[in-house]
This record gives C-alpha cells, structure tokens and sequence, in this order.
C-alpha cells in the first residue's frame, strides 16, 4: 500500500545540515525554508501565541545554524530541529508560568485549494473544521502526539525521543489519542453532520 | 492526562504499529509483520483505512494553518548574514590559515567522521601495542656484541698495595674487579671495550705497576 509523504522525504537532508555546520549560508537558506512553517505551526500549536512563536521559531533557528555540526544523524533532521523547538517552547512556557490554553476554536484556517470544485471546496471546508474542533478538545499530549505521527511522520522511535517517553508509551498514546479524537469527530458529526 | 500504560486486551499488537505503518516509517522487519498481519485481519484493514483517512484530514488542517510572517525570515537570514561576513571578516584578518584548520578539525569532528576516526585511532592503538610487545631482535645483537668486546685478567696484587692505589690503577685501566679474591688472593678484573691492541697495553700497564701487582694474566674469553 503506497502512502502519501506530507511534507516529502529528502535523504540528503543530513547532508544539508553538514554543509550548515561548514557555514555555508545558502544551504542554511534552504533548510530555513524548508522548516520555517513545520517549526512554526508546531511551537504555535505548544504555546498558542503567534509573537511568542515567531520568537521561538527565530532562536531555534539560530540554534540550528550555529549547533548544525552537533546533529548526530542518530534521528530524522526533522526530530532534532523540532526537538530544539519543543526545548525552547517549553522553556518559554515555564518562564511565562502560562498554563496551557486550549486551542482557540475561532482559528479555523481558510483552506484554499485550487484543484476543487466548489462543492469539494465546502467539504473540504467542513470536515477541516470538523477535525479542527475535535482536535481542539484532546488535551495537549494527544494533540502533540497526532501531530508528530501523522504530520510530521516521525518512526515511534524518533517521537519517544523527543517527548522522553518509552517507545511502549508511544504507541499507546497514539492508540488512546486516535480512539479519543474518533470519539468527538462522530460526537461532532452527530450534531453537525457533514454534507 | 489520566489514560492506561498498556492497550486493551483485544487489541492485536501489530495495530499499535498501523500509524507508522501508515507513515511509512517502520523498519523492513516490522512493516512486513504488520504487512502480513493484515492480510488476514479485516478488523486491523478497517483500522488501517481510518489512520490514512485522519492523516489525511490532519495534513489538510495543518497543512493550512497560519505561517509566520516574512518578517520573520528576513530577520533570521540577515542575522547569519551578518554571522557568516563577520566569520569571513575574521579570517582575512590574519588568521585565514589558522581559521582553515580549525575548521579542518572541526569538520573531522562533525559525527559522520567520528566512526571513521575512532577507527582509525583503534588501528594505530593496535599497531603500538604490537610494536612494544614485539620481540627486538636488534637488542640481541647489541649485546652480544659488547660482551664480545670485555677482555679479563687474572690479577694478585702487593700485600703492601693500598686500596687507593689499587682504585687509581683500576681507573687507569677503566677496568672492574668481578671475581675475587680466591684462595690464592686473585681477583678477575673486567676491561670493556677493548680491542687487540688496548689489551695489550692494559697488559703493559699492568706489568709495569710491579709495586701493586704481583701477577697479571689474560684469562681466555
């Protein structure tokens, strides 16, 4: 069974970051680029501030262009760098002494797509907002958790990682996160149903 | 979060592998037991469609979530610009040659070399190790050789000879007593280095110093 890639694997990005850690500006150039919104969607999705973000995204950036040589290859580039990001988020969080806000139901993104018809366009629409909602309702751990799974595609191993939990909590986390966010797309469906 | 360490009963372990079977990021190993797994359960086939569809609607949420603002990248790119010609600056200013080694070292240090540099390191360890505890056979020969060279005499000094006397003429010879004094109060002196010719005059020298040695003889080597 072919599956899709969200963000598209690229072996050579180790690579990259070698060249990074020779100080080459350009190829830190394309490694900004390619994880400046992935970095930036995950510390907002930790912090839940769009100025606190961008601060976080901007140091761990930093971060990577001056500590590149110490990327060891023992995970995924992407691990390493959202492992620096989740690091400063959480810091950030406890100089803050915020407490973790819920996701704010109102910042459901417009979903433009060029490829739908208008009906596709709505549907498409809805069940974001749908899945938007539900999501809005599991506590942070599974929210975090879906996230690094299905989006950023990171192996159980990689994850454990970079939350510092056993490989076995891994897996059940995701079990118990899918279950629950199952659980509210058929509550939400139930009281809106989708067309 | 209040949820159980383990899953239910029911549940067969290779579904707790489908999310990463549907992420494409298992090992071979793994993703072919799963691969089989499912080939003969419906239960973890319908489980498996639901994973790719929430991946799916999950990447369509935050796929088109918000980005931050160009700002944000001018800032961090004109900061290593900045970086990378403040960098360059410095290695002009005379330390371009030491710069360029540091930064050969650094890069022999970058963690794709580290494997390759503790090998390397393991091999000259090896290499030492066999090179002290080898057999020299050099040693052997050096000193066979100054044994060859050592020239004895048998020697019975004056009853009136001092110890002095018999030190000095010692020195003057550059020999060692080695053996002595037997019953006949003989001593064997010991002259290295020597050759034919500064036997003979360690001999000479010997004889002619009647007045502390009785009796000199050369002993056979």
């Amino acid at each position: 069974m072919a599956m899709d890639s969200t963000h598209g694997r690229d072996d050579s990005e180790p690579d990259l970051l070698a060249a990074v850690a020779m100080g080459d500006p350009s190829a830190f150039d394309r490694t900004y680029r390619l994880y400046e919104k992935r970095v930036y969607q995950y510390v907002f999705s930790l912090i839940h501030d769009q100025t606190l973000a961008e601060d976080i995204v901007g140091e761990t950036m930093i971060a990577v262009w001056r500590g590149a040589g110490t990327f060891s290859r023992s995970s995924r580039v992407s691990t390493w760098i959202l492992g620096i990001a989740r690091h400063k988020s959480l810091d950030a969080l406890r100089r803050l002494g915020r407490r973790q806000r819920e996701v704010d139901l109102d910042a459901v993104a417009d979903l433009p797509s060029h490829t739908d018809t208008p009906f596709e366009g709505l549907h498409r629409k809805e069940v974001a907002s749908v899945t938007q909602r539900a999501l809005g309702t599991l506590s942070r751990e599974h929210q975090e958790i879906l996230r690094l799974v299905f989006y950023e595609e990171l192996p159980y191993g990689d994850i454990a990682v970079l939350l510092g939990i056993p490989a076995n909590t891994v897996k059940t986390r995701v079990f118990y996160a899918k279950q629950q966010l199952k659980r509210q797309l058929e509550r939400l469906s139930q009281k809106e149903p989708i067309s | 979060m209040s949820e159980p360490e383990t899953l239910p009963a029911e549940v067969h372990p290779e579904a707790a592998l489908l999310p990463w079977y549907a992420n494409d990021t298992l090992g071979s190993e793994e993703r072919q037991s799963v691969a089989r797994h499912l080939e003969s359960c419906a239960g973890c086939r319908r489980e498996l469609e639901e994973l790719t569809q929430l991946k799916h609607d999950l990447a369509m949420v935050y796929g088109a979530a918000p980005s931050p603002s160009p700002q944000l990248a001018r800032s961090v790119l004109q900061k290593v610009a900045v970086e990378t010609s403040l960098r360059r600056s410095a290695d002009l200013q005379g330390g371009h040659r030491l710069a360029a080694v540091d930064q050969w070292l650094r890069s022999l240090f970058l963690p794709q070399w580290v494997p390759t540099l503790a090998a390397i390191m393991l091999v000259v360890q090896f290499g030492l190790l066999l090179w002290v505890t080898m057999p020299v056979e050099e040693d052997r020969i050096t000193t066979r050789s100054i044994e060859s060279l050592a020239l004895r005499y048998r020697v019975s000094f004056q009853e009136q000879a001092t110890e002095g006397e018999i030190r000095a003429l010692l020195n003057a010879i550059r020999g060692r007593i080695v053996d002595g004094p037997t019953a006949e109060r003989t001593y064997v002196i010991e002259v290295r280095g020597g050759d034919p010719d500064s036997s003979k005059k360690t001999l000479a020298m010997l004889r002619a110093r009647t007045e502390i040695v009785a009796l000199v003889e050369t002993l056979t080597p």
